[in-house]
Order: structure tokens, then sequence, then C-alpha cells
């Protein structure tokens, strides 16, 4: 029952979530533009058959409606600008984002939670002000800096796109873990557990994670979300064949079929996400 | 020494706001006869693709962005922590209109929102308007996913013994969140804080790339960041012009050196 | 560089390209920015596809982009009569496509058939499409075919180098070519391979069978950067279109032979808005249709200056439309506007303007500024936006630079009108002025500082409809430009454009790929395709 509940709640958000970036895309400026009309070769015949095709999606509702109604014969439309179907696309590219965005969360919460812990342990050291530093300097390098430079040791587009991602969520995870253990650590039943001698390791598994798994099983439903919007800059820059690029040409283009399926795209994938940390924070609250 | 990261920070503050008489050569001189050349007593950072003095163009950029950027980072600590903490606490229904909204908050391409916004302004409005109102943007589209961390922490606190003891006690809730429930949640806005700090700056300069931003010749430290994009080429080694990196220096050094003298007053307190 | 050290640049490159015995194999790689979109020979719309089309498939007639002549192609002759209004193809014989279907007038027919399907919408199709009548084509033998206009087209040979020839009868339909080159595989995002057509019908004057390499590897990579890196790692085998600053790390690196082809066709512009619908102030309107005012913007910009420092030298100033690098219809009497910024604020002043401290204002009081809107994220025209307004600072003029992406950019300069003036590039891919007919008639839509005029706003673009009409109804290619040149010579003198900068065209390439002949043309290497071969030991396997 939870989980059908869940399952039309996810349904809810893709839905509205459409409907919502239908109208953002519909109605931002340049919506109607083409970029062929700067080509002097084209008849006037042409660009009026152009200017006609878009300003029927502005009628929100029936042009929402056909979307969906194509949608439930498993049918996303065709790419405007790339001019092929939208399924076979996103067919085409989900595997290497999946699997960019999989290993990159993964690898980004090694490193931050990691770094957060030694981080921890060496309170007041100059370790812990390296880390902090660490994190801070991977925050303020803009992503193309960080593609170009990874390429110097790294071969492969692939990888590098992984670490893009994976440093980019690297700093989130420190940040929030790091505050979240320290203030762990300074409660007064730590304090106590020090004092009675029990072993680091103990002190941290038993003592000290618990209190802050429900926040930090949050932020993991929300870093996929993040590793998803990471995953454009990363994908364009380091030219990546996957949703992510997909997604940036999209957006210049204003090609709305595609746009509106990807917003389906990140809104199901988000959601679940959430959706599944969210029926982990309730268990972990209710034991 | 104890005093060294506020030291620092306020000699900082001095020098970008002597910037006129440190950088006399302006932000917008273009000398040009001397492109992209390295570090010389005239240019001590030496000089950009069109010949203006980066070390002007740094001070004079950092000024406004060091301003905008940690009261972006506030705005949207601050939904995040109301928005997520009346989830937490309100009934069923209120909570599960906010997860949803926040889920479709995190879903949609904010970037038309941005193109809309610019296009509705004047074309030649002045940069200064134009940055506050792309901070302001930031600042209030940045709280979903916070919001979720915040909530989730809240429901732990609301879950455990001494929330109902005050309960039992009769204590009013708006004492209870302050006195019980923002202490516990303060490490994560703080960390929300520390990390849109140095984002928020990054973004404004990937906005400027939409019109939205400053606007030549002005320069901003999110423009600056930018500019390293175009010059880190993978045909060079990255420390062969290390004067480029200055920006992300100085921008490091001042969010460490914020956070260094944060943790102090905390731990003084 | 001096043009007697262009001169010899250009006269040595080749010949060092070109040494050493022919051998055959190899795959060629290289990269170009964006997926081709369509890959039928006929709805070409981007670069990408155009350059696939142009390795993929066979036209009767090819220009020549070294001499930029037309020539000979599976059209063995072609003759054009009834004063310009029909041409006469002689097919060469026993030509095959790709799959092995025979090629005669039939195909050429039923090319030109299709391209009559309104439906179809690109350059190519539209081109062909005439606005009323239709086209006749008509087979006199197998191997002779004819095809008549219901008007002049000027330079008409002209139009059939950029035609594919379809098979009527194979059954893979267009994806059966005549080029030298066929798709083998296509991966979506990625690249796509092009393997040697078995079919060709081109032999060299050995007697051997062309192209001389087995294979082509095209890459999709928009970051020019990673391009640039794996070139020099030899991945790739060429780049062209590279950024000055780029050429120059290139240049330094003696592994690479680097090339300055000298001006290409591309011009950068900025232009005034003189619609009259346009929702600016109407003291604005006035100074954009007066002639003096443009007059003094263009006196003002500093050209010399952008080549130097924004082109690193690799640019020349520019003098209107046509570059130098178009050697028929270049207008080599006109020169570029002066940098005189004096003389331009005495002509202003001439016009009642007048200095109140270091801002500029009109006889009305109005300070005189405007914005310029660009497209965000180019970094050459942001520099050359950024120079434009200190240029103009000297003589009080306070720009704004506004920068926006494509489509807002396009919505404002092509429907709304709102804005003031507009900095844009143009690629030119056609050497032929007629391909220009939509910028300079007054009726056009890409007239761009007044578009889709009822009647000629101005005496001058009354008189600019006149010749560009006359251009394109004489036969004789001198008397073409003796109208064009004044059309050019209008131009300079009212500048509702003003021209800046034609760069250069450069690339590089491996040493070991041998025969090429680099052109500003595009496709700038490969457009002799079936020449090019790697040097003995060089060739790299095809997978």
């Amino acid at each position: 029952m939870a989980f059908l509940r869940t399952l039309g709640r996810v349904a809810l958000v893709v839905l509205v979530g459409g409907l919502l970036a239908h109208a953002l895309i519909v109605f931002a400026p340049g919506y109607s533009a083409d970029e062929r009309e700067l080509d002097p070769g084209l008849t006037a015949e042409t660009r009026e058959a152009m200017l006609k095709e878009k300003s029927q999606d502005s009628r929100l509702i029936s042009s929402y409606s056909r979307f969906l109604l194509g949608l439930s014969h498993g049918d996303f439309g065709t790419s405007r600008s790339l001019g092929r179907p939208v399924r076979e696309l996103l067919s085409d590219r989900l595997p290497t984002t999946l699997t960019t965005i999989g290993k990159a969360v993964v690898l980004g919460w090694l490193l931050g939670l990691s770094l957060a812990l030694v981080c921890c342990f060496k309170t007041g050291s100059p370790i812990e002000s390296a880390g902090i530093m660490t994190s801070n300097l991977l925050l303020c390098v803009p992503a193309a800096v960080l593609a170009l430079l990874l390429l110097i040791w790294v071969d492969s587009r692939a990888t590098a796109a992984v670490w893009v991602v994976a440093l980019a969520l690297t700093p989130r995870v420190f940040r929030y873990s790091y505050n979240l253990l320290r203030q762990s650590y300074d409660s007064p039943h730590i304090l106590l557990a020090k004092a009675k001698g029990l072993g680091p390791l103990r002190i941290l598994f038993h003592h000290v994670l618990p209190p802050a798994a429900g926040q930090l099983i949050a932020l993991a439903g929300v870093s996929v979300s993040l590793g998803l919007s990471a995953s454009i800059p990363a994908e364009v820059i380091l030219d990546v064949p996957g949703i992510g690029q997909l997604a940036w040409q999209a957006a210049l283009s204003r090609d709305l079929p595609l746009l509106v399926s990807l917003t389906f795209f990140v809104a199901l994938v988000g959601t679940t996400a959430n959706a599944m940390s969210d029926h982990l924070v309730e268990q972990e609250a209710s034991s | 020494m104890k005093r060294l990261p506020e030291i620092l920070l306020a000699v900082l503050v001095l020098v970008m706001l002597c910037a006129p008489w440190l950088a006399p050569n302006g932000y917008e001189k273009q000398s040009r006869d001397f492109i992209a050349v390295g570090p010389t007593k005239d240019f001590l950072l030496g000089t950009d693709a069109l010949g203006r003095d980066r070390f002007a163009r740094l001070l004079f950029g950092s000024r406004l962005s060091l301003l905008l950027a940690p009261a972006a980072a506030a705005v949207s600590v601050f939904l995040a922590a109301v928005i997520g903490a009346l989830a937490a606490f309100s009934g069923k229904r209120l909570e599960s209109a906010i997860i949803f909204f926040s889920d479709v908050a995190l879903s949609l391409p904010w970037l038309f929102l941005l193109l809309t916004i610019r296009g509705a302004m004047p074309l030649d409005i002045r940069p200064e308007v134009s940055i506050v109102i792309t901070f302001l943007v930031l600042g209030l589209l940045g709280w979903a996913g916070p919001a979720r961390i915040v909530r989730a922490g809240v429901r732990l606190i609301l879950k455990s013994d001494y929330i109902f003891q005050a309960k039992a006690m009769g204590i009013a809730p708006s004492r209870t969140f302050f006195r019980y429930i923002l202490p516990n949640i303060k490490p994560l806005l703080i960390a929300q804080f520390w990390i849109s700090l140095p984002v928020f700056i990054l973004s404004e300069a990937n906005l400027g790339a939409l019109g939205l931003s400053v606007s030549e010749p002005m320069p901003s430290w999110g423009n600056l960041l930018k500019e390293l994009e175009s010059q880190t080429s993978a045909l060079e080694h990255p420390l062969a012009n290390w004067q480029l990196l200055a920006p992300i220096v100085l921008l490091v050094a001042v969010v460490s050196l914020l956070q260094l003298s944060q943790q102090r007053l905390k731990g003084s307190s | 560089m001096t043009p007697f050290l262009l001169a010899f640049f250009l006269a040595a490159s080749p010949a060092e390209l070109t040494p050493g015995k022919i051998q055959t194999g190899g795959e060629l790689r290289f990269a170009v920015p964006s997926e081709p979109k369509a890959l039928h020979p006929l709805q070409v719309t981007d670069e990408s596809s155009e350059l696939v089309r142009y390795l993929i498939s066979g036209s009767l007639v090819r220009l020549n982009r070294v001499t930029q002549k037309i020539e000979p192609e599976l059209a063995e002759s072609w003759k054009v009569t009834d004063s310009g209004l029909q041409i006469t193809f002689q097919l060469r014989k026993g030509l095959k496509f790709s799959d092995g279907a025979p090629f005669d007038a039939a195909d050429v027919i039923f090319t030109i058939n299709k391209l009559m399907d309104k439906s179809l919408v690109s350059p190519i199709a539209e081109s062909f499409r005439p606005a009323v009548g239709s086209v006749i084509t008509k087979a006199i033998g197998p191997n002779v075919v004819s095809v008549r206009f219901p008007v002049y087209v000027a330079g008409m040979e002209r139009l059939f180098s950029g035609l594919s020839i379809l098979s009527s009868r194979s059954p893979l339909k267009e994806a059966a070519g005549l080029g030298p080159f066929m798709v083998a595989e296509s991966k979506a995002g990625a690249h796509i391979r092009l393997a040697k057509n078995p079919n060709y019908w081109r032999k060299d004057a050995s007697g051997r069978q062309m192209p001389y390499l087995d294979a082509i590897r095209i890459e999709f990579l928009k970051n020019r950067d990673i391009e640039l890196l794996r070139f020099q790692k030899g991945e790739f085998d060429f780049v062209s279109n590279i950024e000055p600053e780029a050429y120059e790390k290139l240049k330094a690196n003696p592994t690479v032979t680097a090339l300055d082809l000298g001006a290409s066709l591309d011009t950068q512009q900025i232009w005034f808005n003189q619609t009259p619908a346009a929702p600016i102030g109407a003291h604005k309107k006035e100074w954009f249709t007066s002639q003096s005012f443009r007059l003094a913007i263009s006196e003002t910009i500093n050209r010399k200056d952008m080549a130097r420092v924004v082109y690193h030298g690799y640019g020349v100033p520019a003098v209107g439309p046509v570059s130098p690098g178009n050697s028929f219809w270049y207008a080599s009497k006109l020169k570029p506007a002066e940098f005189q910024p004096q003389a331009a604020l005495a002509r202003l002043q001439k016009d009642g303007f007048k200095m109140f401290g270091d801002q500029l204002k009109d006889k009305q009081g109005n300070a005189v500024e405007f914005t310029i809107v660009t497209n965000a994220g180019n970094k050459v025209r942001e520099r050359l936006a950024a120079m434009i307004q200190a240029d103009l600072r000297q003589i009080g003029i306070k720009v704004t630079v506004a920068a926006m992406d494509f489509p807002s950019l396009i919505e404002r300069i092509m429907r709304t009108f709102n804005y003031e003036a507009c900095l844009l590039g143009l690629v030119n891919l056609d050497l032929d002025p007629s391909s220009q007919s939509n910028v300079w008639l007054s009726s056009g839509s890409s007239h761009a500082w007044n578009p889709n005029q009822k009647t000629p706003a101005s005496p001058w673009e009354a008189e600019i409809d006149k010749l560009m009409r006359q251009q394109g109804s004489e036969v004789d290619p001198n008397k073409r430009k003796a109208s064009f040149d004044r059309v050019q010579e209008i131009a300079a003198q009212q500048t509702p454009i003003i021209y800046l900068i034609n760069k250069h065209t450069l690339v590089a390439t491996s040493p070991k790929l041998k025969n090429l002949k680099p052109a500003i043309l595009s496709p700038h290497m490969v457009w002799n395709i079936e020449e090019l071969y790697f040097a003995e030991g060089a060739q790299r396997a095809a997978k």
C-alpha cells in the first residue's frame, strides 16, 4: 500500500514537473526562434511553416495533453533539433549517464565521507585545515578547468567525466558529514564514552554515526539529483554522449519534446531516489 | 595569533576597498600594446586578452561578489531552514505538499525561468542591478535540496526523548523550536551556507553566459573564474601561467578564512 | 604577416605536403563539432551533414576549392543555352552507385523531381524550386539530360555542384551514393565511420582505383581544446578552423604542420536597427537611419587593432560583404573604412551632435548611448564588443554590451526587433552573390537592418534592389560583377552593415597525410578526399 502511494506520488511529480517545464520553455524568450532562420537561403514560405509549428505549443494544455497521449502509446515525440525519435535518443544515451552518475555518487561519497572522518579524528590539527581547504578548492574550481586538468592524467573522457561529477559531490558530502559528525562527537554522551575508554571505531559506529544517519541518508537521496545536474557540464565539456550533453543541446535549440521528456527522466530518477531515502529515514527514526 | 583569520580577512577587505588607489590602471583600460603579458611592475598579475590589468580586475571584481554571494547563500539557507522545519513540524498534508513541491523544484529546467527574467529586464540594465537580481534568484531557487535534509534532521530530533519530555512539560512549540531544534540543525545550515557561497559565485559566472549578471567591461569574481576556463588549455601545463590562478587562490583563501573565524566564534561561544 | 610573406607561405606549403609515392590504405580520422542531423543528401541543413554528404555522394559538377572554378564530375561536359534558361549535361558512361545500381539520365531526373517536393526543407531544395512555374527535366539519351528553369538562374552550373544524385532504381534508395565513400557505421552522439566505395568511378592517371584511403572516421567533438590535444597525440590527422591563440601554439609544435590559408569568406559585422516598427526611442531611430552617424561609428572602430589584438594578426580589416578570399567577386578597389575618430566626431558635430565633458549629446540633448546585442559564449565576439565599447568611448559614446543565448538573440533581431545594434558573424559557404539576395534585396528576410520591406525605405536601397536583380538576370559574368561591385560600393558608402574583420582560415595537419590541397572554402581539408593518402608506413589500420 505504502509502495503504491509512493508510486502515485512519483507519477504526480513527473506529470506536474513535465507541465511546468513545458510552460517554462514555451514562454521563455527565443522559443519561436530557429537557428536556421539566419540562413539567407531559406524562403519566406519555409520560415512561416517553422513559426507555425512552434506557435501551436503555446496553447499549453492542449499541446501537453497531445504529448501525454503520444506517451501513452510509448511515443515520446520526435526531437526537433536532431530529427530523431526522443525514445531512441534517450535509450542510446541513458546507459552512459547512469553509469557515470552511479560510479560518481559512490566515488564522491567515499571521498567525501573519508575526508570528513579524517578531519574529525584529527580535530585542531593542520590535517583538518588541509581537508577543509581541499573541499573549498573543489567547490571553487570551475568544472571546465577541472575537466581539462583531469585530461592530463586520464585518457578516457568517460572516466574523466566520472571524476568531474564525483569531485563536484565530494565537497558537498564532506561539508554535511563533517558538520554532522563534529556535532555528534561534541555531544555529552560521546565525551562520556571516550572517558570510559571505548575504542574509536566502536564510538564511531555505535554512537556517532547513528544520530547523523537520517540526515546523511536524505543527502544521499539528494545527491542523485546533484549528480544529474553536475553531469551536464561534465558531459558537455568532455563531449561524452550522455543525457547531460543531450539536455544542453536541447536547451540551446529549445527542443520541446526532448526537453519535456528529459524533465520526466530527471523527475523520475530524482524523486525515486528521494522516496527511497525518505523510506530509510522513516525506518531509522522508528528504530 | 588566534585572531589571524580575522586579521587577514580585514586586510583583504581593506585592499579591495582601496582598489582605486592600489590599481590605478582601472579595470577597463585596454593597453593594446600589452596583450596577455605576464606579471610586470605596472601589471602585478599581467594583463588579459584585451590588455586589461588583471590585478585591477581581481580587486574590483571581488568587491560586489564578496558582498552579494554571502547574502544570497543566507537567503537560500534561511528558506531551506523554514521550509524544511515546517515540513517536519506540520501535519501530514502540508508535509506531503512540501515534499511534492521540493521534488518538482529539483526536476525543473530553471534555466528557462532565468532566461525569461533576463528577457523582461531592459537591455541596458546597470550591471550592479543585474548582479543583485542574479544573486537574489540564485538564493531563491536553491532551497529544495537542503530543505529535504533539514526535514530529515528535524524529524529525527522530534522523535527523541527530550522533545517528548518538552511536550509533556507543556513547553510551547515555538520555544521547543528555538531551544532544542534549531541548535541541532545548525550544523546542517552552516554546511549548506559554506557550500552555497562558492557555488553561487560560480553560478553567477555561468549565468553570465546567458546575459544575466554583469556585462562587459565590468569584472566579477564569477567572470574572472570563467575567464580561467578559456585560458586553461589542454595544450599547456596548468602552472605555466601561475598568475591566472589568482582568482581561485583568492576565493579559496577568503572562503577558508571566513570558515576558520566562524569555527573559532562557535568554539568560544 | 606581409602580403609578400603570405604569398610565399602559400606557395611553399602545398609542395611540402605532396612528396613521395602514393600509398593506399589506412583510416583518416578527424573531428567535427556536431553530429550530422540528416544523412539524406537532399535534406542537409547543417555543416556536419553537408560534410558527410560531400564524402558519400556524387554531383554532376564539382567546385574546385583552390581555383574556385567549376569542374566536371559525373557529367563530363555541360552547355548552357536559351539565354541561360536551359542546361544540358553529357553524363559519364558506365558509372555505378555504391550498391552496384547503374547510373544514367533517369537518376538525374529522379533527383531533380524529388527536390520539387515542397515538404523538403533544405537550402539545396529551396534553391532549385522556382517561385513561379516549374522545372522541366528531359532525358535526351541514356546519358544526356537537360534541365530547363522557368526563370533565369545566375551561375546555374554552380547550383548543381551541391546537388547529390540519388539512385532511381537502387533498393537502398538514398543510401546508395556515387561518392568515394559510403556510411559503414554510425554511433549516435559519438562518431560516424565511412568505408571506401568499391564502385567509385574515378581512377588516377596510372589507372589505379580511387580513393586511396580505406576508411574515414569522423568523431563528434565540440570541445576544441580536446580536439587539439588529441590531434597532437596523433589521434586525429588534421584540424581546421583553428582559433588564432591555439594556432600559435600549434605552430610551435614541430611534429605538426600548421598552415595559414589567408582570409576566409567569413565576416564579423555590426548593424543598427532601422526597422520602423522597432520598440526603441524615436531619437535613436533618427541616429540609426542617418548615414553620417553610421559612417562616424564605422570610422571610430579600430579594425587594425581588432585584427592584431583579437586575431593575433590572423585577420584582415573587412571591406564589405565579400572577402578578399573570394577571388572573382571581391571588389578590389574598395578600401576598409579609415580609423579616424576625430574626423568622425567632426562629422557628427556637423549634424548637431555636441560634446559635453566626456559625453556626446545629439541636437535635442539626448546622451548618445546604445546597446549592442550579441550571442553569449563566443570569446572572439565578446572581445570585439569590448573593443568597440572602448573605441566609441573616445568620442563620448557609451555602449552597453548585452550577450544572450542564440534563440533569444534571433527572436530579438528577426521577430520583435527589440534591439539597437547587433554584433554577429556570418559564415559564407557560397562564392556567388546570388546566395546573398535575401540579404541585399529590401524585401528579403535577411535584410538585417530593416527586413521584409514592402517598398524600399530609401533611394539607395531601391538602387541596390535594381542592381541585385540585374546581376541575377545577366548571363555575362563580367557584367554581373560590375553590378555587384556597385552594390558593394553603395554598401560601403551607406554602411547599413559595418563590416569589421575577415579572419584567416587556419588549419593544421599531420605531416604523414599527403596530397592535401587545403582551401579557404569548406570542406577545407577533404574537398579532394579521393586523392589523399598516408605516407609509407603511416597508415592507421582501419578497425
